[in-house]
């Protein structure tokens, strides 16, 4: 997809998630009760920022509907997500470190794998997609995760006593 | 005790490596995506209970300080923020570390760093008193003037495209209101979800939005071969020239910093982007700023040092803490039987004392770490990034759960991963966004404080003075960049004429 | 009353295969075999979390548990994320809370359904007597003072509180026993509450009696206290009953567990939790932050608690009350 096509598409989608936004935030703030001791209760200031958004979304639906610009952040905060030149990019690396840190959420929060067991895996499952599948190349990352993962669980679960399994 | 003393205590072999100690931990877990100070210091904190008082809290406060100042190096060498406060730095380290000079950008945001604690640290010695006392006399309607004064910044931070800005602010905002509403003790706009009414914590959301969407962008772009970084480590020393020439910058993002620091619950974060954007709209050269501006990243990393110095002083005058650092320097403080108050002056110099000489003597041993560290971690940021990416994702888990020991925020960090490359990829500005979901919280509850006081009347904002002068300006700034963006587009047409 | 979620399910599942020769629950021989998790729903620094740690400083220097008790900060939701954790846990002796009083302010508020009666209490671990207090330089002088006003002009006396905490309650409990009407300004803790004093944006506030002491020199006077009796740090402030009203309230701090936790486990923490307050570190520490070191037991505790049940309740409605005034 051409960057500018990839802008139009994504800000058609960010339109839409700030619309629905602004309507659920709408329909939640109404029910709310007033407080006891000040006149704007707990519903005041949602329900300004839900109007202002609904403004907004329709604004710039206007001007994309007009084929107006909606103009760009004069610069960006996160690098790199259009690709750059002179080499490939790889989404579908992407999407798997996304995906395995999603199960690596999903492990540590239903508590069922130990904190070490789901780190090592993570470490090294991540890093085996960030580069060509070689066994050399595999070996060092299964060391690196191996080690890593116990550092890791002896500082924040032994040391630091963080709640995890 | 004395300062004097203080210092000579310091000095001691023992304290001293207590602050060295305690400076390279806080470096460290700056550097760590995720693991902020804050975090390092409640983990640390049973631990000090059995340590003598002066070296606990000295063992504190160098955390503190090398928490502050290490987030410049991950934010410059890799471009992922080490701690919220480097969000800035982020922008304009980068770019000028990948022309070839990440030395130089280390190197004037370490001298920077060290500018803005030495300044703070005068502030704090020399008029903390007299600052206390007008602290004291802002009621809830001038701190929610204050506080939307700041919030204005979003029109100036939204350059570019002004709806998508505005826009961002306020999705920022709203962030900020699910879970119990502070001013009124009623649960809210959880939609039935439990878990979204312990609200939703800004440090997994920074954190989804700058850490992983980067992660994620640096996998996606995996076979690109890193040479930028592999420059050298020169420049890493700056010249008095560099004092000179950045000298009114530090000075100012400086103030800025101690003046923001001071008010509870705005925070590092936010100086640094205040600071940024005065020396974007004070600047010769605006159009350099987020290509590698020298004076960005002076600005962004005087600023966020400084506060380090204000937070202090409402700290240790009243007691009052803002954030998770200082909650915790004050919850040592009482553990260790020092009741922070004007009374700790009088009663308890030896511990006041210490707290300053920690203050500077930590900026110092920062300074001369960063630099001679600096290029340790240069190399380790050199690791092959298939080890890298997938830790710097684990350390912002462990960050994220370690707020609260909650999964929640966890999956809050990875939602918000997706929402910054959203956000990203329709060009949507980010900062306004961070800007709305630190200050909204304070805004609400300073306004609706005074609504309570007030009986319900909004008057007191146009009657009191001072709330009346800083809405006027904030007025004026709102203003400003319409302004000029209307004069910025007649005057080619004139030259053109 | 056990209440399985998919999460203990789980856990269980994961400890019976990882160890088939469990001994059955029941004995307290050899508990507890690993660290009691305690859930502290207070950030780290905060005075609960402050005097549990200390506890569990002199418990492990003392040896009076074979196993650590490790402190779980959770502070979500005003404190209700974390006993909610703690309500919902395996009752099997390795999971206790500590908290305050926002144990039973955090139902009167409608925040949560449960209150002190979903736990197995383990016991009381530090009390701290409250009051009201004035800057030196107030237009009050006397506790009757303030009330003189409050009943001539109502909802004039501005008080500065911590909403659905004791600095809002209990306020508002001698407002109904005086029969005035104050007015209400959120402002948050104890410094909060006196930069709002200092600065005049309000008049009256609750402090603690350590409070008091500390802030003597910055102008804070205690008018009116709410303990039983005069407190010993402060001999010349009278309490609510000397006046003749009925206002008694004080800050406790308490230890709980999930409810259907063995008998005989929960008196094991108690037994140690008691004997950790003899500690002569914890005695210092206690008195220099003002906290009385007074251990309730479970049981004693239940009828205390279920005893303050009612006035709190009162005060809860007298909120709803007050809110649905404030429908525009």
């Amino acid at each position: 997809m051409n960057p500018d096509r990839l802008q139009r598409v994504a800000e058609i989608g960010y339109i839409g998630l700030i619309l629905v936004i602004a309507v659920a935030l709408q329909l939640e703030a109404r029910r709310l009760p007033p407080a006891p001791y000040d006149p704007l209760g707990p519903g005041s200031f949602p329900l300004w920022v839900s109007y202002g958004l609904g403004a907004l979304a329709v604004a710039m639906a206007v001007r994309l509907v007009l084929g107006r610009s909606l103009g760009q952040a004069s610069h960006s905060m996160v690098t790199g997500l259009e690709g750059g030149a002179g080499h490939t990019p790889s989404p579908a690396t992407a999407i798997l470190l996304l995906a395995f840190s999603v199960l690596y959420a999903v492990g540590l929060s239903v508590r069922a794998v130990p904190f070490v067991a789901a780190t090592m895996v993570y470490l090294f499952a991540g890093g085996a997609v960030l580069g060509p599948l070689r066994s050399k190349r595999l070996l060092g990352v299964a060391v690196f995760a191996v080690v890593a993962a116990f550092a890791l669980d002896f500082l924040f679960r032994r040391l630091f006593s963080l709640d995890l399994n | 005790m004395t300062l004097a003393e203080a210092f000579l205590h310091l000095f001691s072999l023992k304290s001293f490596l207590i602050v060295v100690a305690g400076v390279g931990l806080g470096v460290s877990v700056g550097v760590l995506p995720g693991i902020t100070a804050g975090m390092l210091m409640a983990l640390t904190l049973p631990f000090t209970y059995h340590m003598g008082s002066l070296d606990a809290i000295s063992l504190l406060i160098a955390m503190f300080i090398g928490g502050v100042s290490g987030g410049l190096i991950t934010a410059t060498l890799m471009r992922i923020p080490g701690e919220p406060n480097s969000i800035m730095t982020c922008l304009d380290g980068y770019q000028l570390a990948k022309r070839g000079y990440p030395g130089r950008a280390l190197g004037l945001g370490n001298a920077s760093s060290l500018v803005g604690g030495i300044l703070s640290w005068l502030a704090l010695v020399l008029v903390a008193p007299p600052i206390a006392k007008a602290v004291v006399a802002l009621g809830p309607f001038e701190s929610f003037a204050i506080i939307l004064m700041a919030l204005i910044l979003i029109s100036s931070l939204s350059e570019g495209s002004f709806l998508k800005g505005l826009s961002a602010g306020l999705l920022g905002m709203l962030i900020s209101f699910p879970g119990i509403d502070e001013s009124s003790g009623i649960m809210r706009l959880t939609f039935g979800i439990t878990a979204l009414e312990g609200g939703v914590n800004s440090l997994p959301v920074i954190l989804g939005m700058f850490a992983v969407s980067q992660v994620v962008a640096d996998a996606l772009n995996i076979e690109e071969k890193s040479e930028a970084i592999e420059a050298s480590m020169h420049g890493m020393f700056v010249s008095f020239r560099d004092y000179l020439v950045h000298g009114w910058n530090m000075l100012r993002s400086s103030l800025i910093g101690v003046w923001i620091g001071i008010l509870p619950g705005v925070g590092s974060t936010i100086a640094s982007i205040v600071a940024y954007t005065t020396a974007k709209n004070m600047s010769r050269t605006p159009e350099a700023f987020g290509t590698g501006s020298e004076e960005a990243i002076v600005a962004s990393e005087s600023a966020n040092n400084a506060t380090t110095g204000g937070t202090l002083i409402p700290l240790m005058t009243l007691g009052i803490s803002g954030g998770l650092t200082d909650s915790i320097l004050l919850g040592a403080l009482i553990i260790h039987n020092f009741q922070p108050g004007p009374l700790l002056f009088r009663n308890h110099p030896d511990i006041v004392n210490t707290i300053f000489a920690s203050h500077l003597v930590a900026h110092l041993v920062m300074f001369v770490m960063m630099t001679f560290g600096i290029a340790l971690f240069a190399k380790l940021m050199r690791l092959p990034r298939a080890f890298i990416l997938p830790m710097v994702i684990v350390f912002s888990v462990l960050g994220a759960f370690a707020l609260n020991n909650r999964a929640f925020d966890i999956w809050v960090m990875l939602t918000f991963g997706l929402v910054g490359i959203l956000l990203e990829f329709a060009k949507v500005p980010l900062a306004p966004f961070v800007v709305g979901l630190v200050l909204a919280p304070v805004a609400e509850s300073e306004l609706r404080a005074g609504l309570m006081a007030s009986g319900g009347s909004f008057m007191p904002l146009v009657e009191r003075p001072i709330a009346l002068t800083v809405i006027l300006i904030s007025a004026a700034l709102f203003v400003w960049p319409f302004y000029r963006d209307v004069r910025r587009r007649f005057e080619p047409k004139q030259a053109r004429a | 009353m056990t209440r399985i979620t998919r999460r203990t399910a789980l856990i269980g599942a994961a400890s019976a295969m990882a160890l088939p020769a469990v001994p059955s629950v029941g004995f307290a021989a050899g508990y507890p075999e690993k660290p009691v998790r305690t859930i502290v729903p207070i950030a780290p620094g905060g005075q609960t979390d402050v005097l549990i740690r200390l506890l569990q400083l002199a418990i492990d220097k003392n040896k009076l548990l074979p196993q650590p008790l490790v402190i779980v900060n959770n502070a979500a939701a005003g404190g209700t994320a974390g006993t909610r954790l703690v309500r919902d846990a395996e009752p099997d002796g390795y999971t206790m809370g500590v908290f305050h009083m926002g144990l039973l302010t955090a139902p009167a508020m409608g925040v949560v359904d449960y209150d002190h009666s979903a736990f197995d209490l383990i016991g009381q671990v530090a009390r701290t007597p409250i009051g009201l207090g004035v800057t030196a330089d107030s237009r009050f002088k006397t506790i009757k003072d303030l009330l003189a006003e409050a009943k001539e002009k109502p909802d004039s006396v501005r008080v500065a509180m911590n909403i659905g905490l004791l600095p809002h309650f209990v306020p508002l409990m001698f407002q109904q026993d005086a029969g005035v009407q104050f007015r209400y300004v959120q402002s948050g803790g104890g410094a909060v509450r006196l930069k709002s004093l200092l600065g005049g944006h309000t008049d009256t506030s609750i402090f603690a009696s350590s409070e008091f002491v500390l802030y003597k020199d910055q102008g804070i006077r205690p008018l009116v206290m709410f303990s039983e009796s005069r407190v010993a740090d402060l001999p010349d402030v009278p309490t609510a009953r000397e006046i003749g009203l009925n206002t008694v309230f004080e800050e406790r701090v308490m230890a709980f567990a999930p409810k259907g936790t063995p008998k005989d486990r929960i008196a094991v923490l108690a037994k140690a939790l008691e004997a950790s307050m003899n500690d002569p570190e914890v005695v210092e520490r206690f008195k220099a932050l003002g906290v009385e070191r007074q251990f309730i037991p479970g049981d004693r505790l239940v009828g205390i608690l279920d005893g303050l049940k009612g006035p709190i309740t009162r005060v809860g409605d007298e909120v709803k009350k007050a809110q649905a005034a404030n429908k525009p």
